[in-house]
């Protein structure tokens, strides 16, 4: 549903993501995990078709994101971390521009439902400006599930949702994933999303340090007492010696993963 | 050729149909401030603008004698491409790269919407048309005495205003698919291109104006000399896209001639959006090619080559010791303010020293024209002229361009009357530097004598403070987004110039009262001393209560009622 292969993005002078390499299949949630500035942004970008990558091929919901992109957005959401909101709509008509743009049938009835679920009954009429920072993101996660996209990217979905808010979002995600839907979860909340991820795709400084089964990070650092320390142990960072001015000869992963199996479009 | 994708009329559809909500939401909640106490004096301002202009227009235009068809026609066409050559040199010298002007809830809605690039593009075009017409209907008040067909001069001007946005549209979008090298090239055109549209002005203004002719001459000349620029054959050749539109406006009778010209400037539309979207189309290759070119041949760095490259962290912060020599220690809190605008003043130094040798150079401009006495005067207003009218949109580095981090500015431990000051420090300190090298030359040519000087450069500085402080107190009460256009924009601009044309006249009154009331009641040898004095200290007064009421409307500002919506 998902394959990445050699992805590179460059902004002006530099490389914010260096070739990373990957694959989902349908009904799969990746955890996209890494420090701030990692790249796991420009990398949802790309894959959502926002922006282009300046290398590589990326195929996601059977599209070429190189060609034609209209089969894809209507196949694909895109939540962005504190989603931009039309400041002069209210929460009822942002619903109704998705569902007649992306022209869903019967949006109404499935606009009411989601916003029930996410508790966004009482704000039907209220301006974007008026929503708290949660409630723009559930109401961009209630205009994604509108009209129901084989592929999911959700960009720090977690952050300004409270506690009740979070649980509806990752069941949500969980019973869309059982239909078939393939999601990319990007969070720094890795304790909250473990349960819900089947994968994981850690990266750092641009560069893909770890893709594979969530429950394989662990193993591979037996001391690491969760999924949590697992990550710390995977991007911990090189010592000051140890960087190399050579582009060729950045540090390795601490993690040596077979990427080039990925790159033959194999899955685990 | 570019290949560009169009959708079908239903997409079309429901993008209007967004347009007429967005409007909607903004036509309410502008009744709703209309009828808000909080608004009442902006209301009243510009109730009395609307009815004033329009009066005028009935009483004072109507009366007066028409221009020759011929010459209007060129000066419209001509006009619009001497507009069209400003928006492209800022476009040039600008670093800022414009998606379409998309803000980003369009960016991403409609970005990631499935609609082709080219709807997106064309519902942006729909966005100016209100405001197109608003516009036209205004400038219809002053031509209306000029033409023949008040129909025709309306849609004759809406399709100029509209093809004269797309202009700049496809401007602003070329500029920005263009790599160094390229735009280097455009910068060296289009600086040119202005230079030898001012060169032109300027010998045109020197040939009809005789050496040493009183300044007001100069002044009439000027307007001359632009309207003879504007009709010139190279600027009637840019203007081409406006020909059919400008000969419609005037057009005697309609007759084929006239539906052909009708034919023509409606069809310009069209044919501009079309440029628009295959230069957008030919942007977002041509954005691409240049990142993979630059990749492919490794001008670039990693992270890790960044982190290796920057040094020690601490050597970076940079001292802020000449902040702290300056400002007293009960003014702490000002200091980062400060530190803040001159971190932006260094970083758009030439544009800032672009924007202000212009207007040096203008003020000084009299100092040719063999005027002794006239000419220091002219200096001098020129100054309170550019003080008033240029620095403060040059220099939007205050509050006007904070709208949407208020909330991080209130949450500061910064006392209102520093975060004031250390909004407009900067702004002030670069137009006193322009007025006092601009008077120091004059001074050193004119020989005005001690008191002028004196007297000007003291009274220039306090105008200076009142210009920002009121400037933002104007905005802290009636905030815009920034590049904000629109018909509220362009009346609020007219009430802004009319006050600020108030505030001159008034000052020079109260001067010129007070040097007579000096005259008539001291000796002779304590009326210079006491007169320029006087005059300065009055003037400082007025400078620190327009700071005062400028504190005061930063902490009236409320952060939930306030904020317009973008």
């Amino acid at each position: 549903m998902i394959q990445a292969t050699d992805l590179t993005k460059l902004y002006d002078d530099f490389l914010a993501v260096d070739g990373i390499s990957f694959s989902l299949e349908r009904g799969q949630v990746c955890g996209l995990v890494g420090p701030n500035g990692a790249g796991k942004t420009t990398t949802m970008r790309c894959l959502a078709g926002l922006i282009p990558a300046t290398s590589g091929s990326l195929r996601v919901a059977d599209c070429d994101v190189a060609g034609d992109l209209l089969p894809l957005k209507r196949r694909l959401a895109y939540v962005p971390d504190d989603p931009p909101l039309f400041d002069d709509l209210t929460v009822g008509q942002h619903l109704d521009l998705i569902g007649r743009l992306y022209r869903v049938d019967n949006y109404a009835d499935k606009a009411a439902e989601l916003l029930d679920f996410f508790e966004l009954g009482d704000k039907f009429d209220a301006g974007a400006t008026t929503l708290s920072r949660g409630m723009r993101q559930k109401l961009a996660i209630c205009c994604a599930y509108l009209y129901d996209p084989d592929v999911l990217l959700l960009d720090e979905p977690l952050t300004g949702l409270d506690p009740p808010g979070i649980r509806c979002l990752l069941e949500s995600v969980g019973r869309r994933a059982q239909s078939g839907v393939t999601v990319i979860i990007s969070s720094h909340l890795l304790a909250m999303i473990e349960d819900v991820c089947s994968h994981l795709l850690v990266m750092q400084e641009g560069k893909a340090q770890y893709f594979g089964a969530a429950n394989e990070l662990r193993q591979r650092f037996p001391m690491a007492r969760t999924l949590e320390e697992a990550y710390f142990a995977a991007t911990r960072g090189p010592d000051a010696d140890a960087i190399s001015t050579d582009k060729q000869e950045t540090y390795p992963p601490l993690i040596t993963f077979p990427m080039n199996e990925y790159r033959d479009g194999a899955t685990t | 050729m570019i290949d560009v994708a169009w959708d079908p009329p239903r997409v079309h559809s429901q993008l209007a149909r967004l347009m007429v909500r967005r409007g909607q939401f903004r036509m309410f909640r502008t009744v709703r401030r209309i009828g808000s106490t909080r608004r009442i004096l902006a209301t009243t301002l510009a109730g009395m603008f609307f009815v004033s202009y329009l009066l005028s227009g009935i009483f004072i235009l109507a009366t007066r004698a028409p221009a020759d068809p011929a010459r209007l026609q060129l000066w419209l066409s001509g006009g619009m491409a001497i507009y069209l050559m400003y928006h492209l040199v800022r476009c040039v010298w600008t670093d800022k790269v414009a998606d379409l002007e998309l803000n980003p809830a369009e960016s991403l809605w409609l970005g990631g919407a499935p609609i082709q690039r080219s709807s997106v593009t064309v519902y942006h075009v729909g966005n100016v048309v209100i405001e197109s017409v608003l516009k036209s209907l205004l400038l219809t008040v002053v031509l209306a005495r000029d033409v023949f067909h008040v129909e025709l001069l309306v849609v004759g001007l809406v399709t100029s205003f509209i093809c004269l946005q797309i202009a700049r549209l496809i401007l602003q979008r070329w500029v920005s698919g263009l790599d160094r090298r390229q735009l280097a090239w455009a910068r060296l055109f289009a600086t040119t291109m202005a230079a030898a549209i001012i060169l032109q002005v300027l010998t045109r203004l020197a040939a009809a104006t005789p050496y040493g002719s009183p300044i007001h001459h100069y002044v009439a000349g000027t307007f001359r000399a632009l309207g003879q620029t504007a009709a010139s054959d190279m600027m009637q050749w840019i203007s081409m896209p406006w020909w059919s539109a400008s000969s419609l406006m005037v057009a005697r009778q309609y007759d084929f001639a006239t539906i052909g010209a009708l034919g023509a400037a409606l069809a310009v539309v069209p044919l501009g959006i079309m440029i628009l979207i295959h230069t957008d189309a030919w942007v977002l290759a041509s954005r691409l090619r240049t990142e993979q070119k630059r990749l492919a041949a490794g001008e670039y760095k990693t992270a890790t080559e960044r982190r290796a490259q920057r040094g020690t962290l601490a050597d970076r912060f940079t001292s802020t010791g000449l902040i702290e020599r300056w400002l007293p220690e009960s003014m702490f809190d000002a200091r980062a303010m400060i530190y803040r605008q001159l971190i932006t003043t260094r970083r758009y130094r030439s544009t800032i020293l672009f924007s202000f040798a212009v207007p040096t150079l203008l003020c000084l401009s009299p100092l040719m024209t063999g005027q002794i006495h006239q000419q220091w005067l002219y200096v001098v207003g020129g100054i309170a002229l550019c003080t008033l009218l240029l620095a403060p949109p040059a220099m939007q580095i205050d509050f006007r361009r904070d709208l949407k981090r208020m909330m991080l500015l209130r949450s500061l431990p910064v006392r209102p009357r520093s975060m004031v000051l250390g909004q407009v420090a900067i702004p002030i300190s670069v137009t006193l530097a322009f007025q006092w090298i601009t008077i120091a030359v004059a001074s050193i040519v004119t020989r005005p004598g001690w008191s002028q000087t004196i007297l000007w450069a003291g009274m220039l500085s306090a105008l200076a403070v009142i210009t920002f402080a009121a400037e933002n107190a104007l905005f802290l009460t009636f905030p815009h987004h920034q590049h904000r256009q629109g018909i509220a924009m362009m009346v609020r601009a007219k009430l802004v110039f009319l006050g600020k044309v108030a505030v001159i006249f008034g000052g020079l009154t109260m001067l010129l009262v007070w040097i007579q009331l000096c005259r008539s009641y001291l000796a002779a040898s304590l009326v210079t001393p006491v007169s320029v004095s006087g005059a300065i200290v009055t003037a400082w007064v007025a400078a620190f209560a327009s700071l005062a009421m400028a504190t005061w409307c930063w902490q009236r500002f409320d952060l939930e009622r306030d904020v317009p919506p973008q």
